[in-house]
């Protein structure tokens, strides 16, 4: 099968959208809110929090609401923060590689910013917004999405193999040339 | 609303060659600019490559028209397809206006004029 055909390629899967309804929505807002625009979006490895955050990114820039976005790469323990403005909303991702000094220091940095968002693979940072978690049902409903069916026993399977890390699951029907199993 | 025509002929191409067609934009506002871009992709297992190969603004543009455009290919990469990854030609149409996903019209471009398959086994 040609990479271009497999349902479960990269650009199909990064294309998947969130799912959240809007009362769930509602409610990571208003914790948002009440925790002075500072909050965290807590969960393992490839239980969707990026993709979480992409869609807070649009949705304040719909409002109106200068965003800043920066993910740190694997190891950047220290990110001096110098391009957040005032009045900006910072959306960070990947907040657990920063050291204790470094994330001091970015709250200082952002003191001044119109809100805090960031990505955590563990909690204490900020106020837990929300905890990302996986299913084996979400994943069959992603499986189907992609390539019109799923097998619900097999997304059993192949969600506790990768420990709910649904990237890495989508990634091994990516090799099973495009079959969901 | 944004549309891409762009004939049969033109969809499987040789190095240097040019591609033909018409954009056709019906807007409710007046864009501030209207543009067709060639460019590669990449799909596959990885993250998306990308390079934008060259555009063609349309000048002073108004809210509803069609107009020609004319881009010239270069010497590669060359379209192909395996297991992995597969690297794919397109003409895409996008304004400053539009909110909708740009229309886009994939070729192949290679000596041949088709798809190089890396993916099958002699």
């Amino acid at each position: 099968m040609r990479a271009r055909d497999n349902p479960f390629r990269a650009e199909r899967v990064e294309a998947l959208g969130l799912r959240l309804s809007e009362g769930e929505w509602a409610l990571i807002e208003a914790r948002w809110q009440a925790n002075h625009r500072r909050g965290a979006i807590v969960g393992p490895e490839g239980t969707g929090k990026t993709t979480l955050l992409d869609e807070w990114q649009r949705r304040l820039t719909r409002k109106g609401l200068p965003c800043f976005r920066r993910t740190l790469r694997r190891g950047e323990s220290w990110w001096p923060a110098r391009d957040v403005k005032a009045g900006t909303v910072l959306l960070l991702d990947g907040a657990e590689q920063l050291s204790g000094l470094a994330w001091w220091h970015l709250r200082w940095r952002c003191r001044r910013a119109a809100g805090v968002v960031v990505t955590s693979h563990r909690p204490g940072f900020l106020a837990t917004l929300w905890e990302a978690r996986t299913t084996p049902r979400l994943l069959a409903d992603l499986v189907t999405e992609l390539a019109g069916d799923a097998d619900p026993e097999a997304c059993v399977t192949l969600h506790g193999r990768h420990g709910g890390n649904l990237r890495l699951a989508l990634r091994e029907l990516y090799d099973g040339d495009g079959k969901s199993r | 609303m944004l549309t891409l025509h762009v004939p049969d002929v033109h969809r499987s191409v040789v190095p240097q060659d040019t591609v033909q067609g018409e954009a056709t934009w019906w807007l409710d506002n007046t864009p501030r600019w209207v543009e067709v871009r060639l460019f590669w992709h990449t799909e596959g297992k990885g993250t998306t490559d990308v390079q934008v190969v060259q555009r063609q603004r349309f000048e002073s543009p108004g809210a509803h028209e069609t107009r020609p455009f004319s881009l010239t290919l270069p010497d590669c990469p060359y379209s192909f397809s395996g297991r992995l990854i597969s690297l794919v030609w397109s003409v895409e149409l996008v304004c400053s206006v539009a909110a909708e996903a740009a229309p886009r019209v994939d070729l192949v471009m290679s000596p041949s004029g088709r798809e190089i398959r890396i993916d099958q086994r002699d």
